[in-house]
């Protein structure tokens, strides 16, 4: 059979790119057949946008050529046949949105083919039902939740009826039960005879394509099935990328000599397969670390409402109740919209609550007198994805701003010290321009600029959102060091696997309201709290689960990563 | 206690508020035409009888339209303080016609009879027209009003005039004003975490000036990243406007939107005419 699409010595340096930049795409040859399910994987920058879009024929080609289905992409009379065949997905779901209403939304591309309203109407229907939108079709998109946008563009994708899908990193922006919940949607159009190429930078989600696909500087390093990439694990780890959590587990578990099967893909083939526990073993006492720092944010019984008094109101916060000690790292897990993001403008006087109280250190923030700027010297926020949110146009100057606003003697020591905590070295970047930074340093400039003022107490928002896994823990062991430092820290995240390792103790939200809070690995083995809150336990907690249903006992040990658990398990076995 | 941060609440679109009304359901050229005449009578009716009227049967459409008056009476209030500002000047460079009554004098500003009435006037007038314009945003989606402009604006179509690039930037404008709002909200917050000088504390126009500056930047720098994105998805989903389109709604004009059209153009001439006649 012939390939769908073909690209052969595709390089694509855009026009306006400076001659000493290498070239985005270069040397590219592949061939996707018709029916298969390509995952795309790499590096932040390595090219997979650009790629993606080539296939689209949204972008042409320097030198080489795209065939799709036969037609040229750089012959532009062929564009209109494209359009209808391709249909593609893209990452940050509001962007993508046109009209303002959900089914207005997925009528746009059939307006487009000039079809008649009733045919419109009639897949409009289809797809509103097809993804699970029914009781939606009116809302304003600005006012959906990330995972239910990402629904409506894939319905207005689909309403299209194209032969190819292509989606670039559908799901960065969703928690992890919406990205279950898509990526089950995209494995059932898989099915159906679809074809798919994926872009991701999540493991776990390129393993479960048919072909994976590496790419870094703009050039394809690796090419093959899930276990051809696997069994190369060397070079995955130098391109920057690492093992989905279940093979990484299994490496674990594998080497206490356990004796499992060699190919293990999912998270289930895992569960399946693990042993009854069969040893005698007298468990030492349990030691529980108690936490006897003192109280240093205590949050009570907060509400607020967006918009409030209009039609759109929306009450964020329903009685939110928390408490922080001194000098711990501190979770905050919750689903897309169960008000994390509420609670920490609270406490650092961004918003006000309508009632309850706020007290952060010997701060009433909750006071509406009590001005922003006594608070901000105490209490750092970083916001998700801060780095949006430059004005400046140097690192130095970025970063500058904050003890510029406050009156702050010694400027230059302090971006320095900044600059250091972050490490991003002074001299190197104090004079970069912002827009030159990767991704992961913008992260870096963004935190630096907030942290410099020095505040006892740190917030960060979503923090890791967006980051490929070496930039994320380097910023995980920044948290660790400022920890150190004698920091508190608060962060907010629906990433529990990250929670698991950072973490000492661990606040769950849902609805605007804190459901449980304790020490990290108690609260991660709620299993129950967890799935109210649609959140996903870390896959080392899964498995314990299931271990101790297998006779292991290791009940009241901490299982929270898979290291804990080997550990745990060692010392059980001896 | 409402937020200095939320812009998004002073965004008059995106207000809309589905309802099965017999007003809701009209055509929407027809909503279109008579707001706008509506709209046109109450600008330039001469008394406050006739605004009175106005007022009258902007209430009519409310109730008929089972629409909320609170978000109506925040924006009123909102607005407030600057309409009185311009009734006191309207008064202060108002001079008396000879022969006037004058009722006061306060530092040397006269107050007459006819100053203080079209003072009133002008208030009144403001607020009829919010209230107007507040339920002509609840009652009519962005789409609506789109698809109700392609319509009427179609015939030109002969003569050369983009009508499909017309409505598409309509459409477009309407969908992006809300993301604007919140990106201002997003970028102001973060600068107020960094120190920047966010509070308010009295009326300071250059404190505000210095304030809106910092802003600017990542919100057009924002904007443009996120209308790149935008074009690449609706070119991905074929849009093209050189080409035909066909629309999602099918409007279809009845006896009873003629009704709609009789009763505003008959309410249009009553507060015109009102005070030309009396």
């Amino acid at each position: 059979m012939n390939a769908l699409i073909e690209i052969s010595d595709l390089t694509y340096r855009p026009e306006d790119l400076p001659p000493d930049r290498q070239a985005i795409l270069h040397g590219i040859n592949l061939e996707i057949e018709p029916g298969s399910f390509t995952a795309l994987i790499g590096p932040n920058g390595s090219g997979k946008t650009t790629l993606l879009k080539q296939m689209g024929g949204l972008l042409l080609p320097t030198i080489g050529q795209v065939l799709v289905n036969g037609l040229d992409t750089r012959d532009l009379e062929n564009h209109r046949n494209l359009r209808s065949m391709i249909g593609m997905v893209f990452q940050n779901p509001a962007d993508q949105i046109v009209a303002s209403t959900v089914e207005e939304d997925i009528a746009f591309g059939l307006e487009n083919a000039n079809l008649p309203t009733a045919t419109i109407r009639e897949r409009v229907a289809e797809q509103l039902v097809y993804v699970g939108l029914t009781e939606d079709v009116a809302r304003p998109p600005h006012l959906l939740s990330g995972g239910q946008i990402q629904k409506c563009a894939l319905a207005g994708v689909l309403a299209r009826q194209p032969n190819i899908l292509l989606f670039d990193e559908p799901t960065s922006m969703l928690d992890s039960l919406s990205r279950k919940t898509f990526l089950q949607q995209i494995k059932l159009l898989h099915s159906q005879g679809m074809t798919i190429v994926y872009v991701t930078h999540h493991m776990d989600e390129a393993f479960q394509a048919d072909r994976l696909m590496v790419l870094q500087d703009g050039q394809i390093k690796m090419l093959g099935s899930p276990k051809e990439v696997r069994q190369n694990y060397n070079k995955l780890h130098e391109i920057g990328l690492e093992l989905p959590g279940v093979v990484v587990m299994a490496d674990k578990l594998r080497a206490l000599g356990w004796d499992l099967p060699s190919e293990l893909h999912t998270e289930e083939d895992l569960i399946n397969s693990l042993p009854h526990f069969e040893h005698q073993t007298s468990l030492g006492s349990v030691k529980t670390s108690q936490n006897d720092q003192a109280i240093i944010i205590d949050v009570d019984d907060v509400y607020y409402t967006y918009l409030a008094d209009t039609p759109l109101a929306k009450p964020a916060l329903q009685g939110a109740s928390l408490s922080v000690s001194a000098g711990e790292i501190h979770g905050l897990a919750g689903s897309n919209g169960s008000g994390k993001s509420t609670l920490l403008q609270h406490l650092n006087g961004i918003l006000r609550p309508v009632h309850g109280r706020v007290q952060v250190g010997s701060l009433e923030v909750e006071k509406p007198e009590t001005p922003l700027k006594e608070v901000i010297k105490k209490v750092g926020l970083v916001f998700q994805s801060p780095e949006s949110q430059f004005f400046e146009i140097f690192v130095g100057d970025e970063i500058a701003y904050g003890p510029k606003q406050i009156n702050m003697g010694e400027l230059r020591e302090r971006v320095k010290t900044a600059m250091a905590q972050v490490g991003l070295d002074f001299e190197a970047f104090k004079d970069r321009r912002l827009e030159t930074l990767s991704g992961g340093e913008k992260r870096k400039v963004a935190i630096a600029s907030t942290i410099i003022l020095d505040q006892d107490i740190l917030l960060f928002d979503e923090p890791t959102a967006g980051m490929d896994p070496q930039s994320r823990d380097e910023l995980l062991a920044l948290f660790r060091n400022l920890s150190a430092d004698g920091k508190t820290i608060l962060m907010a995240s629906h990433r529990l696997e990250e929670m698991a390792t950072v973490t000492q103790s661990l606040s769950v939200m849902k609805g605007g309201k804190v459901v449980n809070s304790g020490s990290t690995q108690q609260v991660l083995k709620d299993n129950e709290v967890l799935f109210q809150a649609q959140l996903e336990p870390p896959f080392a907690i899964v498995i314990s689960h299931h271990l101790i249903e297998k006779g292991w006992p290791i009940t009241d040990l901490d299982t929270s990563t898979p290291d804990r658990l080997v550990a745990c398990l060692k010392k059980v076995m001896k | 206690m409402s937020s200095r941060f939320e812009f998004l609440g002073n965004t008059m679109i995106g207000q809309y508020i589905p309802r099965e009304s017999w007003f809701h359901v009209r055509d929407p050229r027809a909503k279109l035409i008579s707001f706008v005449m509506l709209l046109a009578a109450i600008i330039f009716t001469p008394n406050l009888l006739g605004l009175l009227i106005g007022l009258i049967f902007v209430a009519l459409i409310y109730f008929v339209s089972d629409l909320p008056l609170k978000p109506t009476w925040k924006n009123i209030k909102r607005a407030l303080p600057f309409i009185i500002i311009l009734a006191i000047l309207q008064i202060i460079f108002s001079t008396p016609q000879a022969g006037e009554i004058i009722l006061w004098q306060i530092l040397g500003i006269e107050f007459t009879e006819a100053v203080l009435i079209s003072a009133a006037t002008l208030i009144f007038r403001f607020i009829v027209l919010i209230a107007l314009i507040n339920v002509f945003v609840m009652s009519l989606s962005t789409a609506q009003i789109s698809t109700a402009l392609f319509h009427l604006l179609k015939p030109f179509e002969k003569i050369g005039f983009p009508v499909n690039d017309l409505t598409m930037v309509v459409q477009i404008t309407m969908r992006y004003l809300p993301l604007v709002a919140q990106l201002a909200e997003k970028t102001a917050k973060a600068q107020a975490a960094r120190g920047g000088d966010w509070e308010q504390r009295g009326f300071n126009p250059i404190r505000q000036a210095k304030r809106v500056l910092p802003l600017i930047v990542p919100i057009l720098v924002n904007s443009l990243k996120r209308a790149e994105t935008m074009a690449t998805a609706m070119e991905s989903r074929g849009f093209n406007a050189a080409d035909q389109r066909s629309s999602f709604y099918a409007l279809k004009f009845t006896w009873q939107d003629c009704l709609l059209l009789g009763i505003f153009s008959l309410f249009t001439l009553v507060i015109l005419l009102v005070g030309v006649l009396l």
